[in-house]
């Protein structure tokens, strides 16, 4: 008996022995074997997930610190079907708090896709609504603890952030919006998207925790100062939406430039959005150029194009300030004539006259006395007919015309010099005139002051975009022009500052190329102080009804920015000024 | 196994004296054995307890030091995994801290907005200051604010840099054990 359990007991020991071996053999050979790393690819694959991180969205200040466009935590509401105890109960309250169909809903999650666990119902939803939701879930479960029904379990909710903007459509023109997609569309979004929306990492999060690392520390967008003064933008708003008012034009832009670094203080067009609710987009604008004015449409300035006529005249010594001719009311050039606004004749003229008056036929006279050569050589030194480069999406180019051009004849010089037959944005006027108040350099137009990135602060330096004219003729023209004002110009004026300005009025292709007999654009372009330019205002009205003149039109809206600018921007009268800088 | 030895034992204890009958040459080398079978066979039974004892007591060392080491493991392992799940916890309070931080600038930025402030003023009674309300005086020392500074200097800690949690091997671990164990107290 005893021998014979010795025997089984042997047989047993010697079995599993064999049997441990071949299990050890077996665990060697697939460890050495070619589909090892087949084998292993596939524990891994349950053994954890790829992640795709999005890096929080830059946010985008004002040049004192005010934020413009921030982040805001929003929803994504789905539905984990596996815990799901009454899919009426989830399909009532999605419709009674988030107005979701209730059949759909219950059509979902009656038959959800195949192989899916977890159902996504809604995205972007406000943290309000979601407080409602989660308040019913929780009081539902305590108090149908026993039954189960109705239940709202399987109700999950996943926080991510969105794009916010505390101030509404205030800066709307320049900033842009952001989609759901996290997509910047126009101004300040669309230009600097990659920089603020960084750069999105995708790493393995293991399930396991023994294998749990730390998930990289992914540095945000790049967080953007602007040029813009949250203050003069929102006034600059406020005198826009006023002059659309009094004037009955069917838009508006006003810019606020800083001439001697080409910094934009604040840059307004009609109409505008609030930003937090981008879906409208597509019922206040027509078309996607509309969305900012000041850079993206370009149009004939008309009169303000003078001061760009003259600065050429003075630098190329063609003329002086004293230099004087005779109008006699017409020009011929390029076998068609060319008058003044009003028709008339205003005899014997100098050249500060011919600004204050704004006459037609000396500009024709001064262009082609200039030469075509000279003449566009100075056009295209002031950037006419290029972009600025302004760093803003959607910039136009503008059109200027020629010689060569198959669409340029000789009397295009004649209409070119007062503004007509060339097309520019406001934007590219204002560059081209900043050389006047900037001692004849030209500054490029920009509206990003700084960047902050990885705990740097990069601030943008000021650039100048070419010297069109010498110091001297920039100065003389902006005197000229500031005379002109004095003489002529009084409903721009804004006492005890001394302001160069220059109004432009012009009429407007239509759609046969003859220019419409009652439609006009309303402009005027002015800087100051003269002695010490500190800002440059650009007001553009399209098609106003009050007058059909700029001087009425645009002139008091400048004066009235600029009397609200002086106070904002801490400007003294020229004579304090002075008085102050003495002691 | 110790039973199969001790069986061997007692066979080879009984069966030595039959075989010194046959030629003395032969059963020579056996009989110092014999002798000493002889004078163990009374002390045999306690001998094969001593023996099991001995194996018995091998066998249960051998089974706390591997119960120790699976202790061991059992114990690194699981403080791993909670510290894994802590990292998690913690990463994910520092991406809803980050969201919460989003949403309170965001709402001083409401809350201070243009309008808003702008609205409070109003009620409050005041007014928009016009140019001629104002008085310039020379204030010896003032600079206006140039610009904002938004970033303050901040270290961050490179993660590929930061250590792991867990450095010691098993090894180690027993040494410095040893070591704390065989401090002399003070």
């Amino acid at each position: 008996m005893k021998k014979q359990f010795e025997t089984r007991a042997l047989s047993l020991g010697i079995l599993f022995a064999i049997l441990a071996f071949v299990i050890v053999a077996q665990v060697v050979r697939i460890q050495a074997s070619p589909e090892a790393a087949v084998f292993l690819q596939q524990g891994d694959r349950y053994a954890g997930k790829y992640e795709t991180l999005f890096p929080e969205r830059g946010q985008i200040y004002d040049r004192n610190g005010h934020l413009l466009a921030g982040n805001q935590t929003v929803y994504e509401v789905g539905i984990s079907l596996a815990d799901v105890r009454n899919a009426n109960s989830l399909a009532l309250a999605l419709n009674s708090v988030l107005g979701l169909n209730y059949d759909q809903v219950m059509a979902d999650l009656a038959n959800p896709p195949a192989g899916i666990v977890y159902m996504v119902v809604t995205d972007f939803v406000t943290a309000d609504k979601v407080q409602q939701l989660q308040e019913m879930k929780r009081a539902m479960s305590e108090q149908y603890a026993q039954s189960g029904d109705p239940s709202l379990a399987g109700l999950d909710f996943t926080a991510h952030l969105m794009r916010s903007y505390p101030e509404k459509s205030l800066a709307s023109n320049v900033l842009g919006f952001v989609t759901l997609e996290n997509r910047g569309y126009f101004g300040v979004e669309e230009k600097y998207d990659s920089l603020l929306s960084g750069v999105p990492v995708t790493v393995w999060v293991p399930e396991d925790p023994n294998r749990v690392a730390e998930i990289p520390q992914i540095p945000r967008g790049a967080d953007l100062i602007l040029t813009l003064d949250r203050e003069i933008q929102a006034m600059v708003e406020d005198e826009l939406a006023k002059g659309m008012e009094d004037t009955g034009a069917e838009a508006g832009t006003i810019i606020v430039m800083d001439p001697r670094t080409g910094e934009i203080l604040a840059m307004a067009s009609t109409p505008q959005m609030d930003l937090n609710d981008f879906s409208q987009y597509g019922e206040v604008y027509d078309n996607a150029s509309e969305f900012n004015r000041a850079v993206s449409i370009q149009y004939e300035p008309g009169s303000v194009f003078k001061v760009l006529t003259m600065a050429a005249a003075l630098d190329s010594g063609l003329v002086s300030p004293g230099t004087t001719y005779l109008d006699v009311g017409f020009y011929e050039i390029g076998g068609a004539y060319v008058y003044n606004w009003d028709q008339g004749a205003w005899g014997p003229q100098d050249m500060v006259g011919c600004l204050e008056h704004s006459l037609n036929v000396c500009m024709a006279r001064l262009a082609d006395s200039m030469g075509r050569d000279t003449f566009y050589t100075y056009l295209r030194r002031f950037g006419i007919g290029h972009p600025t480069g302004i760093d803003l999406a959607m910039e136009a180019n503008g059109r200027l015309k020629v010689p060569g051009d198959e669409d340029w004849y000789e009397v295009d010089l004649g209409t070119n010099s007062f503004g007509q037959g060339v097309a520019v944005t406001p934007v590219q006027m204002m560059a081209a005139a900043s050389a006047l108040a900037n001692d004849g350099k030209m500054v490029y137009p920009h509206v990003l002051y700084g960047m902050a990135s990885n705990g740097h602060q990069y601030n943008t330096p000021a650039q100048t975009l070419g010297t069109p004219i010498s110091a001297q003729a920039a100065r003389t023209t902006s005197e000229m022009l500031a005379q002109a004002m004095e003489q002529g110009q009084l409903a721009a004026r804004v006492e005890g500052y001394r302001i160069a300005g220059k109004t432009g009025t012009a009429q407007i292709p239509g759609a046969n190329g003859f220019y419409e007999p009652d439609q006009i654009n309303a402009s005027f372009i002015g800087w100051g102080p003269v002695d010490s330019p500190q800002f440059m205002v650009y007001v553009w009205f399209e098609k106003p009804n009050s007058a059909d003149w700029a001087s009425y039109v645009a002139a008091p809206v400048f004066r009235d920015v600029v009397e609200k600018l002086v106070v904002l921007m801490d400007i003294p009268p020229d004579g304090v000024r002075r008085q102050l800088a003495g002691q | 196994m110790m039973m199969k030895m001790n069986h061997f034992f007692e066979n080879f204890l009984t069966s030595v004296a039959p075989a010194r009958k046959n030629t003395r040459r032969a059963l020579r080398p056996y009989q110092s054995v014999a002798e000493m079978g002889a004078t163990l066979r009374p002390i045999a039974p306690q001998l094969r307890i001593q023996f099991q004892r001995e194996w018995l007591a091998f066998f249960v060392a051998a089974v706390a030091v591997l119960g120790m080491v699976a202790g061991l493991y059992l114990n690194v392992t699981a403080s791993a995994a909670i510290a894994g799940r802590e990292i998690q916890a913690l990463e994910a309070q520092i991406a809803a801290n980050q969201r919460v931080n989003a949403d309170l600038q965001t709402n001083i930025a409401v809350q201070l907005s243009h309008t808003v402030l702008h609205q409070r003023a109003l009620e409050l009674g005041y007014q928009p200051v016009s140019r001629e309300d104002l008085e310039y005086v020379v204030v010896p020392g003032y600079y206006p604010p140039q610009g904002v500074e938004l970033v303050t200097p901040v270290v961050t800690v490179d993660p590929l840099a930061a250590s792991p949690e867990y450095t010691e091997s098993l090894f180690d671990w027993l040494a410095r054990q040893i070591q704390s164990g065989s401090r002399p107290l003070n």
